[in-house]
């Protein structure tokens, strides 16, 4: 055997991604993060170049959605003639974002660019010099909902030196994600393949080393909960022996920090956290960085960020100087998540008005219905004005900030 | 703190008076009517929180002059102070004065802390006009008595305000039929938001009909095109027939009018050639008088050098006779005379020769005079030498001597002495350095210095034979004796030494005599010498070196002066030869030009050349404008037959232009202008086709480049996340501060339901006191201004339903529980009431004062009435009381 099997694996470009349940109000970042997807796709090119890759793989859901957007196809199309180019083929399988049958703008790919069929498991023999160097498996979605186990489809034919299968799957039904052609790592076994190149999850993973089974996940986290590092897989395999190695991608960083505030005493504290926890941030990352913070602990502090438009102010403050930085930072959202420092046990067995406000909460806390009831007579005009299920309170968390903020006001100045 | 007085300075009817001093727990202070005791209580307000304008509703209390003014005199257990406050902006500037003890500039505001000015009117300092005010405030903004209420809770806030908080804020998040709350606005932004984006998708979605589409333009575009460059080469074509014949039909009417006017020339030009016709046998001669104008300057100089050379010569002539006659010899003769370099050479150094040997000749005669003249000397001094000796000094006196000394020697020794020969050197030197000279003037042919050589040679040779003469010895006679003997050598010592001194100045004497004789020969034969040599040179015998230098010298520059005249001759003549010759060219030359003869004069020579200059340039200039005459008609000439034929060329040009339209026959312009504006036509309509296709198509390729390119949609549905970001956290918002404003409305509603507060339970005793147990409950529901009381049978009543008195009583009581459950709040604000016992019967105000009196020892409490009756009761129920009588005013 010649020169080792060379190629990248990625999965899951979400070209166009609307990054849901980000709050980006500065024009830059939103700038930034509309173009985050074609920037990590662009660094993919690049790899693939820099690393002589012999061809990339993708493994699912290039666009975001099935009515795959223009714009996406074209760049998509550019990349792949980039490719071309460089003689690199590319792989392709569609998954549940952006299933065959969905929507197409017409724009023709280039000839290196190979798409799995949706019908059949397909097989591609690669050569290099006119010898064979690998046979490649694949299978596409038809429809998003695609519910049949397309693993147990894949069957290493006799004589491949290399098989690698590309497959879009949630194997072993993984909690978070859709359960997409579901199927198990003994369903991967069987296939007999040396390298399963699967998409679905988000999160980089090697899931079996015999076979190698691997996530690459996505080039670029899509929302504020796929933090960490995002990118694809460079796999190399030389006589039987397989090889992967992560290589980030992304174009914009997510982060979700913690600030412990128990210990602060005044609004410069809270500034100081969220500063240190910025710094935090971007301290680990190389690229552009959205980050969470949650406040929290028992504080006096607490009352204070009661205040409207207290945590605002700081927030928008930090947002100004941490934009400032290179690379920037934009702060998404500051919750927060702190008590007030107040001791509810002692006031809950205090006969005055405050402890008729604990122990009204309490009651409130320990019946669920009651409790519901209180929140929903309150909510319920808005809600249905705001007509999105996904915004229903918790109501045993608001019931107990309800509480404090209540507390917080009642014993303002006071120290108890 | 106590309020110790209340003072005056100008207030109302009050003018510098004092209330005081108040004791420090109850005071009453009796009065009649217009005592005062309203305007004091009024002052106390004023003092503490401002003097009312005009245009609020309180009393005035405007003094008969100046401005009101009040001072309220506190006392501590450390010191004593002054709050005073006179009327002005604001209220009226406040101040505070220590009279005894520590600084106290705060005190006002310790003073009023916590309590409004509503709050005291109420509470504080009140009448039984304000008696009902406890209740009726109570739907105000500043509610007493939920302040109060908050306070027996040990809340600084009062739940009532929390609430009312909670609820603003709640409400600025969302209401149910609020358009601008923050929720509503979300969402409209979030439609706004999401309707763009339909409208992105759907244009997405049209994405591939829109390329086919652009694919059928752009075929149209290119028929569009290809019809538009059609309709354009037509018209451009007739277009260019259309100026073309316009051209040719203006070239025609051109070279009309270019015929006319050149054939209008050509007439006026040979005109003028014939006028003009130039001088030919000036023109035949123009070679010559271009020459000699050109040699003029040259003949001026030359009659001008002639002139100054003939001048010079007659001058140099002159000359040359004044030198001839200076050197005094005829001039034949002295041109003739050989006075060239040796002869001067000859006369100089004869010259010199002559004046060395004179010299020479002179300084020897006189050295043999002065050694003549010491020999002879010498010689006198002889016989004085020889007398002793007995000898004369005779020729042979020298052998003599020596015969007497051979004697006296004989004499003495026995033995005679021989004698010695002697050479003279000095003279031997002189014979030989004579020889030498002589043999090298013979062997140089110098004559005069072998003659010359000949004086040494015979003066030396005389010397050294005189050496050899001197050898003969003289006889001597010698005494017998020994002192004979030597005297005797001593007087032929002097004598031989005598006689040595003359031989010795003899021989000088001679030697010098020969030297000047010699030399005396010789100067004479070199003057001889000289003189022949002049003579065989031309100049006449007995020519003195000196004057045949000088006769040589004149002639020498006769000689020059006679070269020079005749240089001066030769040049005269030579231009004298020039100015002839450039004379009769010029005379040539004008015979033939001006048809004139004979002789020109030099000086007219110039005057003609000019003539005949001016008679050349008008001829040429008449001969150029001739020939300029000519070369006009000829060019005329060939202008007017081109212009002919481009005139044929034009109307045939036209012709076929017409022909090529089909206008062969009554073709015209308007014709051709005719097929033009139909060509343009044409032309218009395919531009316009495809301007119409292009636009269309560039808004649909631009429609997909945007589709391509643009992250709109993108940007959108950040906009969307953001939104719905912002809207979940304005619901969370709305929620939680709802439901805490909920949370203490529930509880506040228990609190009133279980549990009445310590201020109520204060003021429900009181008052169950003041009524005797008629009335045993009291409720001050919060959120409301009712209140209510129970009587012994738990029956209901609101205040409304009360007798005034009972009602009066009620009020009392509530504010006495009120202040009772105070603590901090408004420490050293005493409590003023101004009659407020008056409406009450007999035992209610027996319970009010009993109230009172048990309040007073927590606050101090100034109590005015006007009425006896409740002085002595409240004497009697607390004897402790301070009482003070308050004169009417």
């Amino acid at each position: 055997m010649g020169r080792p099997v060379r190629f990248i694996h990625a999965a899951d470009l979400h070209l166009d991604a609307p990054f849901g349940g980000v709050d980006a109000q500065d024009a830059r970042v939103r700038d930034a993060l509309a173009s985050s997807t074609y920037r990590a796709l662009e660094s993919l090119v690049a790899l693939c170049i820099e690393r002589g890759a012999d061809f990339l793989v993708i493994s699912g859901d290039v666009y975001n959605q099935a009515e795959r957007r223009v714009r996406s196809q074209i760049a998509f199309a550019k990349a792949a003639s980039t490719l071309e180019h460089a003689g690199i083929r590319v792989f392709v399988v569609h998954g549940n974002h952006d299933p065959s049958s969905g929507w197409s703008a017409g724009i023709a790919m280039p000839g290196n660019v190979t798409v799995f069929a949706d019908d059949r498991v397909e097989r591609f023999a690669v050569e290099r010099d006119g010898e064979p160097l690998c046979a490649l498996y694949g299978r596409s979605y038809r429809r998003s909902a695609e519910t049949t186990n397309l693993a147990k489809g894949f069957k290493r034919e006799i004589g491949d030196t290399v098989a690698i299968g590309v497959l879009h799957t949630n194997v072993g039904g993984r909690p978070g994600y859709d359960d997409y052609a579901p199927c198990t790592l003994e369903d991967l076994r069987s296939g007999g393949m040396d390298y399963w190149a699967l998409g679905h999850i988000h999160k980089p993973e090697i899931l079996s080393e015999a076979p190698f089974a691997v996530y690459a996940g996505c080039p670029q986290g899509l929302d504020p909960t796929q933090s960490g590092p995002r990118g694809c897989f460079e796999v190399t395999i030389d006589d039987g022996v397989v090889a992967a190695e992560f290589l980030p991608l992304a174009a914009i960083g997510w982060h979700q920090a913690e600030a412990d505030l128990t210990a602060a005493t005044r609004l410069d504290d809270v500034r100081d956290a969220i500063a240190a926890a910025m710094d935090a941030a971007l301290a680990a990352s190389s690229v552009p960085v959205i980050v969470r913070i949650d406040l929290t602990g028992r504080s006096e502090v607490h009352a204070s960020l009661q205040a409207p438009g207290a945590l605002a102010a700081l927030v928008d403050d930090a947002r100004e100087e941490a934009l400032g930085f290179e690379p920037w930072a934009w702060i998404d959202r500051v919750r927060d998540r702190t008590r007030p420092a107040i001791d509810i046990d002692a006031l809950r067995s205090a006969e005055d008005f405050t402890g008729d406000v604990v122990r009204l909460a309490d009651e409130l806390l320990a019946d669920t219905d009651q409790g519901a009831a209180f929140v929903d007579e309150i909510a319920s005009a808005l809600l249905d004005r705001v007509a999105d299920p996904s915004l229903a309170p918790d109501v045993v968390d608001v019931l107990t900030r309800a509480r404090d903020l209540a507390l917080d006001r009642l014993l303002e100045g006071d120290a108890r | 703190m106590r309020l110790r007085r209340i003072e005056a300075a100008s207030f109302g009817a009050l003018s510098e008076r004092t209330l005081g001093d108040f004791g420090d727990g109850l005071t009453v202070v009796l009065g009649p009517n217009e005592a005062g005791k309203s305007t004091f209580t009024a002052l106390t307000r004023y003092v503490l929180y401002g003097f009312p304008t005009a245009r609020e509703k309180e009393p005035q209390y405007a003094p008969a002059s100046g401005r009101r003014a009040g001072r309220l005199v506190f006392e501590e257990d450390d010191g004593r102070w002054v709050v005073e406050r006179t009327e002005g902006p604001h209220g009226g500037p406040v101040a505070v004065r220590t009279l005894a003890g520590a600084t106290r500039s705060a005190l006002h505001t310790e003073l009023t802390q916590g309590v409004s000015s509503l709050a005291y009117k109420i509470v504080f300092g009140f009448g039984l006009d304000e008696m009902a005010a406890i209740e009726s405030q109570r739907s105000s903004d500043d509610n007493i008595i939920a302040r109060l209420y908050a306070a027996s809770v040990g809340l600084r806030t009062s739940p009532q305000d929390v609430r009312a908080q909670l609820e603003r804020e709640a409400d600025e998040y969302f209401a149910p039929r609020g358009r601008s709350k923050r929720v509503n606005e979300l969402l409209t932004e979030m439609r706004d938001i999401r309707a763009e984006i339909r409208t992105i998708r759907d244009e997405g979605a049209a994405f591939a009909d829109d390329r086919e589409r652009l694919s059928a333009l752009e075929a149209r575009l290119a028929a569009a095109a290809e019809e538009r460059a059609g309709r354009r080469a037509a018209h451009a074509v007739l277009a260019s027939a259309v100026s073309s014949y316009e051209e040719r039909i203006a070239q025609i009417e051109e070279r009309d009018h270019e015929l006319t006017d050149l054939r209008r020339q050509l007439k006026t030009a040979e005109d003028a050639l014939q006028r003009e016709v130039p001088d030919d046998r000036v023109l035949a001669a123009a070679a010559e008088i271009d020459a000699l104008v050109g040699d003029a300057s040259v003949y001026a100089q030359n009659l001008a050098d002639l002139r100054e050379a003939t001048a010079e010569a007659s001058q140099a002539e002159r000359a040359l006779a004044a030198a001839l006659a200076e050197t005094g010899i005829p001039p034949e003769r002295a041109l003739a005379l050989e006075a060239g370099p040796d002869l001067l050479a000859a006369v100089e150094e004869a010259r010199d020769d002559l004046r060395r040997l004179e010299a020479d000749r002179d300084a020897r005669a006189r050295e043999a005079e002065r050694l003549s003249v010491i020999a002879m000397r010498v010689e006198s001094q002889l016989h004085s030498a020889f007398e002793p000796l007995g000898i004369s000094p005779g020729p042979d006196a020298g052998r003599v001597l020596d015969n007497f000394a051979a004697e006296l020697d004989a004499v003495e020794s026995g033995a005679s002495a021989g004698t010695k020969s002697r050479i003279d050197v000095p003279a031997l030197v002189m014979l030989l350095a004579g020889l030498a000279s002589l043999v090298a003037g013979l062997i140089l042919s110098e004559m005069v210095v072998a003659i010359i050589a000949v004086v040494p040679v015979l003066a030396g040779a005389f010397f050294v034979l005189r050496g050899f003469l001197q050898g003969k010895s003289v006889p001597l006679a010698l005494g017998p004796t020994s002192v004979d003997t030597f005297r005797s050598r001593r007087a032929l010592d002097a004598a031989r030494a005598a006689w040595r001194a003359a031989e010795d100045s003899r021989a000088a004497a001679d030697a010098a005599t020969s030297e000047a004789a010699l030399a005396a020969d010789t100067y004479t034969t070199r003057v001889a010498l000289f003189a022949t040599r002049m003579t065989e040179a031309g100049l006449p015998a007995g020519t003195t070196p000196a004057a045949a230098t000088q006769t040589i010298t004149l002639v020498r520059d006769a000689r020059r002066a006679s070269s020079d005249f005749q240089a001066k001759i030769d040049a005269a003549t030579a231009l004298q030869a020039r100015v002839d010759a450039f004379s009769v060219r010029v005379a040539d030359v004008a015979s033939s030009v001006f048809s004139t003869l004979g002789v020109v004069e030099p000086d007219a020579v110039s005057g003609l050349i000019g003539r005949l200059r001016d008679a050349l340039a008008t001829a040429r200039e008449a001969g150029a404008r001739h020939a300029q005459h000519d070369d006009t008609v000829r060019d005329l000439a060939g202008r007017i037959k081109a212009s002919e034929e481009r005139h044929v060329r034009s109307k045939n040009e036209a012709m076929a232009i017409l022909a090529q339209r089909g206008l062969e026959e009554n073709g015209s312009l308007d014709a051709l202008r005719e097929q033009l504006a139909i060509a343009e036509a044409g032309s218009r309509d395919a531009d316009a086709v495809y301007d119409e296709v292009a636009a269309e198509r560039s808004r649909l390729q631009g429609t997909l480049d945007t589709l391509s390119s643009e992250d709109r949609g993108a940007q959108l549905r950040l906009g969307e996340a953001s939104v719905r970001e912002r809207l979940a956290d304005a619901v969370d918002r709305y929620v939680v501060t709802a439901t805490a404003a909920r949370i203490v409305s529930r509880a506040q509603e228990r609190y009133e339901r279980e549990r009445q507060p310590e201020v109520v339970k204060r003021a429900e005793q009181i008052f169950r006191t003041m009524t005797g147990d008629r009335y045993v409950g009291l409720s001050v529901p919060l959120g409301s201004n009712r209140l209510e009381v129970f009587d012994d049978h738990s029956a209901a009543k609101e205040s409304a339903q009360l007798s005034r008195g009972t009602a009066e009583a009620l009020y009392l009581a509530l504010r006495l529980g009120l202040i009772s459950q105070l603590g901090d709040v408004g420490p050293g604000l005493p409590l003023l009431m101004d009659d407020v016992l008056v409406n009450l019967d007999p035992e209610r105000r027996r319970g009010a004062a009993m109230a009172v009196a048990d309040l007073a020892r927590e606050r101090q409490i100034v109590l005015f009435t006007c009425h006896p009756d409740t002085a002595e009761l409240l004497a009697q129920i607390a004897p402790d009381r301070t009482q003070i009588t308050l004169d009417r005013c």
